[in-house]
């Protein structure tokens, strides 16, 4: 071992090799969770130019009904996430028919307020049914036992090993990636889709149904998001009622970094804010790791000093 | 046969009158907390007073530049934190304080405000809830860049107005002056302090509004392109909005602190937040009683809906008092969009309409056609309003 130069308020551990990898995968792998919540805002953004404040709960509550079904019914786990997957889809383009369409012609406050509404509604509602305690077992799409891992280095101390739960979320992210591509890029229903992004008014006269894809950017969002709440209650090891409220800020600021219209911006958006919340207090000492909301917060605004539309994300131009 | 509302001129007598009822109805507000409710009572009185004056400040940037802030409840927290630790840890007295935690929630609104509000979109409103999530955080935190906050600000365990050797009911002075009236306790003289505050608050807030900003505000806020062009600058008007909001919002706080002597972390979380928006949407958007009406919503519906026992649901508790405000929120953007204050004027224009003053025809230009014009325009108006 070299002497290790010491600089006041670096953890110098930081650069042992093993422990750096280990960081780094956790980074990724947290990055990957936020990625998957960004996607759910890009969904819904890129269509409405709205952002849905319930969507942490949606993915909440969705998380809960495969704990009913997988857990309590003793339902195969990935025959109960497909199961709510579609009930979750079916009930976000409800969601969009019924309560948001009519507050279209609106303005920009009353959809945002009744998100807000949606959110206290679902996170009470899901307190009342289940409880404030945190359930276990918590549903495991993925193995999760401690041995359930990939060692990579094992000749050093610290060892370093890859989780099979890591493993599980970059694989979603990837997969769910390549799917929306697929549906956006090479299907009639997507090529409508961007059309209604790019421009909703020339879509309708082009004879698109401009509704109809509003209510697929949501009923899109609220599937992944039904995908992203299972893995992330078996990622973060946690199932209450309230913990996708702090994950959905991540989201949101990962897509904000990313740019809101773009998905690849959320994925490349969610790994850097995953790594930015896993380093900052790993590297510095004066840090401390109760404060990766702040750092997150740090990011969104460095971001908007810096380039507002985010890296991937394109620029409004308005004419009066 | 259905009768026609009486029309009304703005500043004429009549109109005067009914603005004195008005100033009557707060001065009966007042009385009626100060000499008819319980002692106890006064206090949630006060505070819920203080949530208005949170709610008004919200109802700047809200209401009147049409950017959402859920972050408010870390201003009120700012506030409050800065008026319990002057007072209690370097025994300032209360008056003193306010313009301090003024002062501070309009640095972070402005350092807040100038990203988040140069480009258009919600990006305010993401901000401020990265803000309402993190203020907690860094309130208990122990080393915040090196900052120990949590020595200050207590941490987790909050914080306790006590002034050194002063041991009186509210842990220190406040008790009522010489000149106040027999009878009077110590919670009465908190929620008079309070009260005036508010009323002043209202007032500035009021004219502010009724001011070139404020007009241009509201034009920002309703086509923002279109007031750009007609020269009212965007970026500045919305930071000096959203900072001014902070500003009232943290006086907010700090008369907080004083009416409920005790503050801890998450006393400003998420949830403040949320309730300062449903306070805002149930009481009226963009009015100036709208925040009164829903500061006392926000501080009492919980307690009135907590004592009743409802039908499917039984009695609430804890976090079904989120549901409610949920549902309340929901069903007030689909059948009151304007809240309380609109359903309010909707009803009292069935009586009274308030009409501004047309000015009175002028005989010397009444020769040119288009003023000829103008004056019978203006004669009609009158006549279907008489």
């Amino acid at each position: 071992m070299s002497a290790v130069l010491a600089i006041p308020g670096i953890e110098h551990n930081f650069f042992t090799l093993t422990l750096f990898l280990q960081n780094l995968t956790n980074a990724l792998a947290n990055g990957a969770v936020y990625a998957l919540m960004a996607l759910t805002v890009v969904m819904i953004y890129k269509t409405t130019g709205h952002l849905n404040f319930a969507q942490g709960e949606m993915a909440m509550f969705s998380t809960f009904i495969v704990y009913v079904l997988a857990i309590e019914q003793g339902l195969n786990i990935w025959l109960a996430i497909v199961i709510v997957v579609v009930g979750s889809m079916v009930l976000g383009a409800a969601i969009e028919r019924v309560l948001i369409q009519p507050l279209e012609s609106r303005s920009v406050l009353a959809p945002v307020i009744l998100t807000l509404g949606l959110f206290f509604i679902l996170n009470g509602g899901a307190a009342t049914i289940w409880g404030t305690q945190p359930k276990t077992p918590i549903p495991a799409p993925f193995p999760g036992h401690l041995d359930d891992k990939v060692d990579i280095i094992t000749s050093r101390v610290p060892h370093f090993f890859v989780t099979y739960k890591a493993l599980g979320v970059w694989a979603t992210v990837i997969v769910l990636v390549v799917l929306l591509n697929l549906l956006l890029k090479r299907t009639k229903l997507g090529l409508a889709y961007r059309a209604v992004a790019a421009n909703a008014e020339s879509s309708l006269i082009v004879g698109i149904p401009v509704k109809r894809m509003l209510m697929l950017g949501w009923a899109l969002a609220a599937g992944i998001g039904a995908i992203a709440g299972a893995i992330i209650a078996q990622y973060r090891n946690v199932l209450d009622f309230n913990f996708m409220a702090a994950v959905l800020l991540f989201g949101f600021a990962a897509a904000c970094v990313g740019g809101f219209d773009s998905i690849m911006g959320a994925v490349v958006g969610g790994l850097l804010v995953g790594v930015v919340e896993t380093f900052t207090p790993a590297l510095f000492t004066f840090v401390g790791s109760e404060l990766s909301l702040v750092m997150v917060l740090l990011v969104i605004l460095i971001v908007l000093y810096v380039r507002p539309q985010g890296l991937f994300g394109s620029k409004r131009v308005e004419r009066v | 046969m259905k009768s026609l509302p009486l029309v009304v001129e703005r500043k004429s007598p009549t109109h005067r009158a009914f603005q004195l009822l008005g100033v009557l109805a707060v001065f009966g507000f007042y009385f009626y907390v100060v000499n008819v409710v319980e002692n106890f009572s006064a206090i949630r009185w006060a505070i819920a007073v203080t949530l208005s004056v949170a709610i008004l400040g919200l109802n700047i940037v809200t209401g009147y530049s049409g950017q959402i802030s859920i972050g408010h409840s870390a201003f009120f927290g700012i506030g409050a934190y800065t008026t319990m630790i002057l007072i209690a840890d370097h025994g300032w007295p209360f008056l003193a304080t306010l313009p301090v935690a003024g002062a501070l929630g309009f640095i972070v609104g402005a350092v807040i405000g100038i990203p988040a509000l140069r480009i258009r979109g919600l990006y305010l409103s993401l901000i401020t809830l990265g803000l309402a999530l993190a203020f907690p955080a860094i309130v208990k935190s122990d080393s915040f860049f090196g900052i120990n906050f949590a020595s200050i600000t207590g941490g987790s365990n909050g914080k306790v107005i006590s002034s050194g050797e002063v041991t009186t009911t509210r842990g220190f002075h406040w008790n009522p002056p010489s000149w106040a009236p027999d009878g009077w306790t110590t919670n009465d003289w908190v929620f008079t302090t309070v009260f005036v505050i508010a009323v002043v608050l209202f007032v500035l807030t009021s004219n502010l509004i009724r001011s070139s900003v404020g007009r241009g505000l509201i034009a920002m806020r309703d086509n923002e392109t279109g007031a750009a062009v007609s020269g009212v600058y965007p970026a500045q008007y919305k930071v000096l909005a959203f900072a001014t909001s902070a500003l009232v919002t943290s006086i907010g706080g700090g008369c907080f602190a004083l009416a409920s002597t005790t503050i801890g972390p998450d006393t400003f979380g998420l949830q403040r937040s949320i309730e300062f928006i449903a306070g805002l949407v149930i009481g009226g958007v963009a009015t100036i009683l709208g925040p009164a009406i829903g500061g006392v919503l926000v501080e009492w519906l919980p307690y009135w809906a907590f004592e009743v026992n409802w039908p499917i649901l039984g009695k609430l508790e804890g976090p079904q008092a989120g549901i409610l405000y949920g549902f309340i929120l929901v069903l007030i953007i689909f059948f009151m969009p304007g809240g309380i204050v609109y359903g309010i004027r909707q009803i009292r224009s069935k009586f009274v309409v308030f009409v501004p003053r047309l000015p009175a025809p002028q005989e010397i230009y009444a020769a040119r056609p288009a003023d000829v014009a103008i004056a019978s325009v203006q004669q009609t108006t009158r006549e279907r309003y008489q």
